[in-house]
């Protein structure tokens, strides 16, 4: 009912990817958790409430990190060809990215620290509209370092205004 | 070219500033006869007014400017020297306006406006403040080659101001905003001359029934409010006309006091859009803006605004002449009607999550309700918010006409944008997962030009790969479509996870097609509808075309 007749990009990204998203989501639930235990141990009055908080943080948080990483990366893929760069993404909502390359601005390879300690990157290819960058997410780094030069030249190449 | 100075007037346009802004000190001291410490506020504008025009006189002193083959270059500033150039391939925009002591010494602000829309930011706008008229038209020829020549002869008339627009532009909710300034400003102007109006209505407020008092304080409020719109409306408005030139560009111009002449390049323009305010669409209502690279959407002399608020119909068959097609007139595709029970499910839900809401912090703060009232709150508020979801289901819409991807949505204001297909660089697709159960997916085209994302929302699943390759030639979607994988069957060097959505079937039928069309390099349609019925080209007798 709701396939949409888009084909999937060929690949998929880097597993470790599932480490670094929960890592990440791990940490990102963590530092509101860990303040809102030092409110619990310190503020007596607002225990009764507190407490209640408290605990749906901590069922979130570990329901997010064990669920959305393993589903993120059956959802997550991408692919780079000569003429357009096609990424799909997301977990709950999924989207789909294509930009032609003759249209390609820029080419990013960025690794965040808890990237560098994983050993992955994330190749952002923006276009002249600000709603048009394409991101792929969390390749191994030497593979995104090779797309990122791939992409880089293919752009070079192809003649264009970018508008 | 040599470095030149702006034109020596400027010193008289500045002396006669200064001379003015003295006015409210003379009348306050030779008049009134007031102390210096009751008439503060006019000393404050006198001492402000000759700040600012002997600023004005060192601007003119240190500024220069030069128009050299390849670019516009200003100078000056006598503590901080600031420099600015644009090239002059990157010019957008030449526009010139005057106030009303300009005009009065025959002198024109130039505008040079730059830069790329959403990425950069605002629009880099050069101003050279300011030149004779002369030399004002002079540069405007020169920058702008294309939208030379004088004001209106040749030009073909594409609108102009009516009388009638004003009633369009009485009915804002900035009507209250603009009441409140001119009323704050009349009661400073009141202090200055020692009359406290404050006072004087608590005065007369004493005795009479506060109810009427505030009644007649609404209204004053409201016919203020009104007054200033339609003063300012008209002042900016006044004698609008919008022409197309010989040389290709749409030139709008404008002002009661202070004209303001804008020119837009036709060939930068991507489409345009026409938005409707949902509370007055029944008057016909409309905003018109063009979509074009290298204006800010939100600079309001500079660009984007191609028509002040006015009727639909002018609206309509202006963006008709303007595009030269009538794209933004033509019915669209509706949305399907799992779009509508996707929108009434977020009603309900809105509705609960208000009731619940609502209850919870009446219970925590004043205790007045009970979890009885949920019968009549909730109900109310189901009202409001399905009434929510029917109007913007029904603002949704899309097609592809003549070379436009046409797109409508909005709740509280209903924008159609027309938006020409080979601006299109770049797709999102995106889908929920209650999408993905509804059949629907939001599409979304990216462009350099204009907000830079044109959004169809919540079309039917199976129409997506169909509007995503509706291109000139499709090369930018194809590796985007089922084609690709119709060809090559199965993605290379991944396994194939066992797939859950019934894609395989389509697979394997379209892949005989696919090899049917691929002979001579026909694109072949593969359509799918509900249900999971294939149609392709073979299906209807013979590939179609795609």
């Amino acid at each position: 009912m709701g396939d949409l007749g888009l084909h999937p990009p060929r690949h998929r990204v880097a597993p470790r990817a599932v480490a670094w998203w929960t890592l990440r989501g791990v940490l990102g639930g963590g530092i509101p958790l860990i303040a809102a235990l030092v409110v619990f141990v310190s503020v007596e009055s607002w225990r009764p409430w507190l407490g209640p908080v408290l605990v749906a943080l901590v069922v979130l948080t570990a329901a997010h990190a064990a669920v959305v990483p393993s589903w993120r990366y059956r959802v997550h893929r991408w692919e780079a060809t000569d003429d357009a760069v096609y990424a799909l993404s997301g977990w709950f909502v999924r989207e789909w990215r294509v930009a032609p390359l003759s249209r390609v601005q820029t080419v990013d390879a960025t690794r965040g620290p808890l990237q560098r300690l994983l050993g992955l990157a994330t190749v952002t290819v923006t276009t002249a509209s600000a709603s048009g960058p394409v991101q792929l997410v969390a390749l191994p780094d030497a593979e995104a370092t090779e797309v990122a030069a791939r992409l880089t030249a293919t752009v070079g190449r192809t003649a264009g205004d970018a508008t | 070219m040599t470095w030149l100075r702006l034109d020596r007037k400027v010193i008289a346009v500045d002396l006669v500033r200064a001379a003015i802004s003295l006015v409210p000190t003379a009348i306050a001291a030779g008049v009134l006869g007031l102390q210096p410490s009751d008439a503060w506020p006019a000393l404050v504008v006198a001492v402000l007014g000759v700040t600012r025009a002997a600023a004005d006189v060192a601007r003119w002193a240190t500024t220069r400017y030069r128009i050299t083959d390849e670019r516009v270059e200003v100078r000056g500033g006598l503590f901080t020297r600031k420099e600015r150039w644009i090239a002059r391939d990157r010019i957008r925009s030449v526009g010139s306006d005057a106030r009303l002591t300009h005009r009065l010494f025959g002198l024109r602000v130039v505008t040079v406006g730059a830069g790329l829309t959403g990425v950069a930011g605002a629009t880099a706008a050069l101003r050279i403040d300011a030149v004779s008229t002369t030399t004002a038209r002079r540069l405007h020829e020169l920058l702008d080659p294309a939208a030379a020549g004088p004001a209106q002869p040749d030009g073909e008339l594409l609108a102009r101001f009516r009388p009638s627009w004003i009633l369009y532009n009485v009915l804002s909710i900035w009507g209250l905003f603009s009441g409140a300034g001119l009323i704050w400003g009349g009661y400073w102007l009141g202090r200055l001359f020692g009359y406290d109006a404050y006072d004087h209505a608590r005065e007369l407020a004493d005795g009479a029934p506060i109810g009427w008092i505030l009644a007649v304080a609404v209204l004053g409020f409201a016919a203020i409010a009104s007054i200033g719109l339609v003063g300012g409306f008209v002042a900016a408005h006044w004698d609008f006309r919008l022409t197309r030139t010989a040389a290709g560009s749409l030139r709008t111009t404008q002002g009661l006091l202070r004209t303001t002449s804008v020119d837009r390049e036709e060939h930068r323009i991507r489409g345009m859009q026409i938005s409707q305010p949902q509370a007055w669409r029944w008057l016909g209502v409309a905003d018109t803006t063009l979509i074009t690279t290298g204006v800010s959407l939100w600079s309001t002399t500079g660009g984007a605004t191609i028509l002040p608020r006015g009727p639909v119909s002018v609206a309509r068959s202006t963006a008709t002449k303007i595009l030269g097609s009538d794209v933004l007139t033509r019915p669209l595709r509706p949305a399907p009607p799992a779009a509508l029970r996707r929108r009434l499910v977020k009603a309900f839900l809105w509705a609960a999550v208000g009731t619940t809401a609502a209850l919870l912090v009446d219970a925590r703060f004043t205790g007045r309700l009970s979890p009885a009232d949920a019968a009549w709150l909730f109900p109310t508020l189901l009202v409001v918010s399905t009434a929510g979801a029917v109007l913007a289901y029904r603002s949704l819409g899309h097609a592809v006409h003549d070379g436009y991807l046409v797109v409508r949505s909005g709740l509280a204001t209903r924008s159609t944008a027309a938006l020409r297909q080979p601006a299109v660089i770049g797709w999102r697709v995106k889908q929920s997962f209650f999408q993905r159960r509804l059949g629907l997916a939001t599409v979304i085209a990216t462009t350099a030009a204009g907000q830079g994302a044109y959004v169809a929302h919540d079309i039917a699943a199976a129409e997506v790969a169909e509007l995503v390759r509706a291109q000139p030639g499709g090369e930018q979607a194809e590796p985007f479509v089922d084609r690709r994988r119709v060809e090559r069957g199965v993605p290379e060097d991944e396994p194939l996870r066992a797939r859950s959505e019934p894609v395989r079937a389509d697979t394997v039928h379209a892949d005989a097609a696919g090899e049917a069309g691929a002979d001579d390099g026909v694109l072949v349609q593969v359509r799918r509808e509900p249900g999971d019925q294939v149609q392709t080209g073979r299906h209807a007798g013979g590939p179609e075309l795609g």
